[in-house]
């Protein structure tokens, strides 16, 4: 509903917007007003989106295959290609994070992208449709217990891209919008488990934040999925302040969040970390096991310079 | 690939507050209306969405630069809400998501003929809503990490400017723009 009373806006707005407009600099010309009409009409741009599900993958070394569903809510007919690649949340030394992609992954990397196969690798998704997309792992005959990763990543854009209609003298511009999304793909066989050390844990004071740097590294021949808490409390122990966030630990990680803590008295505090595996997101089924890790760590939130009336 | 700078992390959730009286009847009005809207829906789509949803990225609106002069470049700034072109993310409640644009650094022509385009420091947006005004520049060729809102939304824009030549080939000119999502926490 939303979305439909957006794009009528949009289109009203459009149409305004352009009959406002200064027209004497332009290559435009008498004959030229019915094409861009019919350009503008013909052209709005329609709603494109494609949902996935599920939003992480995982595939068991006994059924060897898994599906991936894809849905058009849009209005118009999606074209959609599925492709696998190795990767996997990493950081970089400012404490913030990406997807590490990587094509040709070392043969001693736990990939599975070789060996999974997403069939069909294009659909076409009429709207309101759904699909099935079956991923399918065909993994060498001695691969040793353990976990193999890979992304999934899925692009869609319009079957048909509206053209923008020219005639002699214009210099027509479009750029159409294409997206694609990327999920997990988790391979298991035999026994895995997960685990992660806290490395180092320390925190600053910045303003009306604290600034808490988190170094991981993960145990285990599993990804470590889970969740970070930080819990703040005051001299007498009584907690002002508590966040938590998701966290996936591929191999190491170096986090560094910020914990808004506007009109904190300055004074002495504790701050506690703790990671568990304990998240919504990802069915329990599917979630690997592993002891919480916390450590508590003392701070003093400074006086702050007083704010000009 | 980089990240953007730090998020911040969701506060926890404190527990369950009881609605009671008419206030409850307030709610339990507009949860049927909600319902009877999904409902509706669902009858078209068969939603697949669930409290965590994976993120959806939907087009709403291309870049558009309409017809332009040859020799003189033409901008559309991020914020113009009616040209800026526009992606629109639906996922968890505040998740990070990484967005990483794909950018061509010119547009295809009739004959063959190319149209650069360039894309400034400045030149994406995010905001937790679609208001292109109050979103936070950012650098498109550099991706970022941005948090999802409260109600798991957030918005791209972006602009850009091409530059025509004075000979520029008269034709239409198309390219592609590419945004990437991904949960960071898989």
């Amino acid at each position: 509903m939303l979305e439909m009373e957006s794009r009528d806006r949009r289109r009203d707005e459009l149409g305004t917007m352009r009959s406002s407009r200064p027209r004497g600099a332009r290559l435009r010309r008498a004959g030229l007003h019915a094409g861009l009409l019919a350009w503008i009409l013909a052209g709005t741009p329609p709603a494109q989106a494609i949902v996935l599900a599920p939003h992480a993958l995982f595939i068991d070394h006994h059924t060897r295959s898994g599906i991936l569903y894809v849905q058009n809510p849009g209005d118009d007919v999606e074209e959609v290609s599925i492709a696998l690649e190795y990767g996997y949340p990493a950081s970089d030394s400012a404490g913030g994070v990406y997807i590490e992609l990587i094509p040709d992954p070392p043969a001693n990397a736990p990939s599975a992208a070789g060996w999974v196969r997403a069939l069909p690798q294009r659909i076409r998704v009429l709207p309101g449709a759904r699909q099935a997309v079956r991923l399918l792992a065909q993994p060498p005959a001695e691969l040793p217990d353990g976990e193999y990763w890979s992304r999934i990543i899925v692009t869609s854009h319009a079957a048909q891209a509206p053209v923008p209609v020219s005639e002699d003298a214009a210099v027509r511009v479009g750029l159409t919008l294409e997206m694609r999304t990327i999920t997990s793909l988790i391979y298991r066989k035999g026994q895995v488990s997960t685990g992660v050390a806290l490395d180092d844990f320390a925190v600053e004071s910045a303003g009306d934040t604290l600034v808490a740097a988190v170094r991981v590294s993960r145990r285990g021949s599993g990804a470590y999925l889970g969740k970070v808490e930080f819990v703040l409390t005051d001299a007498q122990g009584k907690e002002v302040g508590g966040w938590e966030q998701a966290i996936a630990v591929y191999f190491d990680l170096y986090r560094r969040y910020s914990l808004p803590t506007k009109g904190l008295a300055p004074g002495p505090y504790s701050l506690a970390v703790r990671l568990s595996t304990e998240r919504s997101d990802i069915a329990q089924a599917q979630l690997l096991p592993a002891e919480a890790v916390e450590r508590t760590i003392q701070l003093v939130v400074p006086e702050r310079a007083r704010e000009e009336p | 690939m980089s990240a953007g700078p730090r998020p911040e992390v969701r506060r926890r959730a404190r527990g369950c507050r009881i609605v009671r009286g008419a206030r409850a009847s307030v709610l339990a009005a507009t949860a049927a209306a909600i319902a009877l809207a999904l409902f509706a829906v669902g009858a078209r789509t068969e939603e697949l969405s669930a409290p965590d949803r994976p993120p959806t990225v939907t087009g709403r609106g291309d870049l558009d630069f309409e017809d332009v002069v040859a020799g003189v470049p033409a901008a559309i700034t991020r914020k113009d809400r009616h040209r800026a072109g526009a992606w629109w993310i639906r996922g968890t409640a505040n998740v990070d998501v990484l967005l990483s644009l794909a950018l061509p650094p010119s547009l295809s022509g009739p004959a063959g003929a190319q149209l650069p385009i360039a894309f400034g420091s400045d030149d994406a947006g995010f905001s937790w809503q679609q208001r292109p005004d109050l979103a936070t520049g950012f650098n498109p060729h550099v991706p970022r990490v941005e948090r999802l809102g409260s109600n798991g939304h957030g918005w791209v824009f972006l602009g850009g400017t091409v530059q025509p030549g004075l000979g520029q080939r008269a034709g239409a000119y198309l390219g592609t723009v590419v945004l990437t999502v991904a949960y960071v926490a898989q």
